[in-house]
């Protein structure tokens, strides 16, 4: 082959089964875009039109497959009437929430799921800025579709929230439901204004890592309803879902593996899981249907050189690029805001040296 | 009942995340003479390292530690006041313990903070979001002391910080004075060496039997 493919033919290849001239890369990058355009961290989340340019800009300049999202790990407390502060101050990385919308047990009931039809919530104004910008230029439509466990761990307070798991099961179940009905209406409202052949919606999130619950407080409280989001994906005819179980969830791969046979799924996920998955473990268990990617741990995008990058990089290209439904190369969790643009290329160089499928 | 069984009660009403029953215990200590301190250390303590251990070995989880830690919370509200009479035992040393300025994750270092109590060290939390000048006026105050400080940070943004930390105790002539161990998901052995800390752990549990080798 001597004409190279573009990145959204590139992306486009690994999207519809095909083989494209090399492993694509998304590295995860958010934050990191904000430097290309030079505007601080805070401007980037609090402006979605901004966040789209730096992506844009970020993608153009790197050459890399990723198009541009709106999200961030705390995303929901905002939505349901709590506050939440934009990162421009020192060491932060993404937006935090100030004031937590439910504190007790009786916040819960009084609870108001967001309503999509009047004014959108919270950051959902910013993802929809963000989203209309994609759709102008044919980009994908990606916009935060969960984790409902995270976002009700940081609707509540985290530390209460994870005791009523135990203690208040009822309680929790009862806010993760409301959570879930949100996440549902963000899904009705992106899907009509933008059409569902056209989304790639993110699905993921920290809080059910096995770090913090088990593989079978996974299944009573997280599995039900991401299979409720999902299932309403599918009904709605959304093609693909990029789906980042963040940090360790080794096991809780068991029920990621069964929800495309319990829905009845025929589309395509794309597999973001934490560096503490192995990529040969992600092929056994999706590489029949789905994408896999890549997951170089974020952090050493800041400790290692360019040069033990590439061959970082190179290792976890060749454990994952002849999975069968696709590879993509990537970082495990968002690529460091601060890392130098060296690191990034490292990635980019990676993916020509070693994961050229020509 | 003899103490012995008292102190297997405490450790047992941790274990078992039995918030009331370890309230209940922590006065049954007290009025049977046991002090605060041995009812801290034979039972409370023994208590959550069970459960440190059950932690690092999978076998039990977030949710857990947060119920053990309101039982022991709720005991050391009984005995704190008692404990404060009694001023003679004499602790590991002090750990200065916090999250790194922007970084609002305090699971972690709260649990951190429980475990090196439990192990002996005085704590003093300074709590999230914390500022180096903050972190420098306490390391001066137990100037002479035994001093541990042991920060955490849950994203590269705020693992970034601790080097200019580690800067500050430099230029202000506090790095002989005191040991530094930082953790949280970003730390890497090499992240340490590269900024001139002592020492990280992968867990809370794995921090205080580090630090303990550490203050020897």
């Amino acid at each position: 082959m001597t004409n190279r493919m573009t990145p959204p033919e590139r992306m486009m290849a690994v999207m519809t089964g095909q083989k494209p001239d090399r492993v694509p890369v998304v590295p995860f990058v958010l934050g990191y875009a904000s430097k290309v355009t030079g505007i601080s961290l805070g401007d980037f989340y609090a402006d979605g039109d901004k966040c789209f340019e730096a992506q844009f800009a970020s993608m153009r300049l790197h050459g890399y497959e990723q198009t541009p999202m709106y999200g961030y790990a705390s995303m929901g407390a905002f939505e349901f009437g709590g506050e939440i502060e934009y990162p421009y101050g020192k060491g932060q990385g993404a937006p935090f929430v100030k004031k937590h919308p439910v504190e007790t047990i009786e916040d819960i009931e009084k609870l108001e799921v967001p309503d999509f039809k009047k004014e959108l919530p919270g950051a959902y104004k910013q993802a929809d800025r963000l989203a209309s910008r994609c759709s102008e230029l044919g980009l994908p439509v990606s916009v935060q579709v969960g984790s409902t466990f995270t976002a009700a761990s940081v609707i509540a307070n985290t530390s209460e929230f994870v005791s009523w798991l135990i203690m208040e099961p009822k309680a929790a179940h009862s806010l993760l439901d409301k959570v879930c009905n949100m996440f549902i209406n963000a899904i009705d409202y992106f899907a009509e204004k933008y059409g569902a052949e056209n989304m790639l919606p993110f699905d993921g999130g920290p809080s059910e890592s096995n770090t913090m619950i088990s593989a079978d407080m996974f299944a009573e409280f997280a599995y039900p309803y991401m299979k409720r989001i999902h299932t309403h994906l599918k009904e709605l005819g959304v093609n693909s879902v990029l789906m980042h179980p963040c940090s360790d969830q080794n096991k809780n791969i068991p029920h990621y593996i069964k929800l495309r046979n319990e829905i009845g799924w025929s589309g395509k996920y794309v597999w973001l899981f934490g560096p503490e998955t192995p990529v040969k473990t992600q092929v056994e268990a999706f590489g029949d249907h789905d994408i896999v990617c890549g997951n170089i741990n974020p952090s050493l995008f800041i400790t290692e050189p360019y040069e033990e990058l590439l061959e970082i990089c190179g290792q976890n290209i060749l454990e994952g690029m002849n999975s069968p439904s696709g590879f993509i190369l990537a970082a495990g969790c968002e690529f460091p805001p601060n890392a130098a643009p060296i690191k990034l290329m490292a990635m980019l160089d990676a993916a020509e040296k070693y994961g050229r499928y020509e | 009942m003899s103490n012995q069984e008292i102190l297997n009660k405490l450790r047992d009403t941790i274990v078992t995340q039995d918030i009331k029953g370890c309230e209940a215990a922590a006065k049954e200590a007290l009025e049977a003479d046991i002090s605060a301190f041995d009812a801290i250390n034979g039972g409370l303590a023994v208590g959550m390292k069970i459960i440190g251990d059950k932690y690092e070995l999978g076998e039990l989880y977030l949710p857990h530690i947060m119920m053990s830690a309101k039982a022991m919370d709720g005991a050391m509200g009984i005995l704190t006041p008692e404990l404060e009479k009694d001023k003679t035992t004499e602790s590991i040393g002090t750990a200065i313990t916090f999250v790194q300025q922007g970084d609002i994750h305090e699971i972690g270092h709260r649990l951190v903070s429980i475990m090196l109590s439990v192990n002996g060290f005085n704590i003093v939390d300074l709590g999230v979001d914390v500022p180096d000048e903050t972190i420098i006026d306490e390391i001066k105050k137990l100037n002479g002391s035994k001093v541990l400080l042991a920060g955490s940070a849950l994203m590269t943004t705020s693992m970034q910080g601790q080097k200019d930390t580690m800067e500050a105790i430099e230029k202000e002539g506090l790095r002989d004075s005191v040991k530094i161990m930082f953790g949280g998901a970003p730390i890497s052995q090499k992240w340490i060496e590269e900024i001139g800390a002592d020492a990280t752990a992968k867990n809370a549990a794995d921090a205080a039997r580090i630090v303990l080798k550490l203050m020897d």
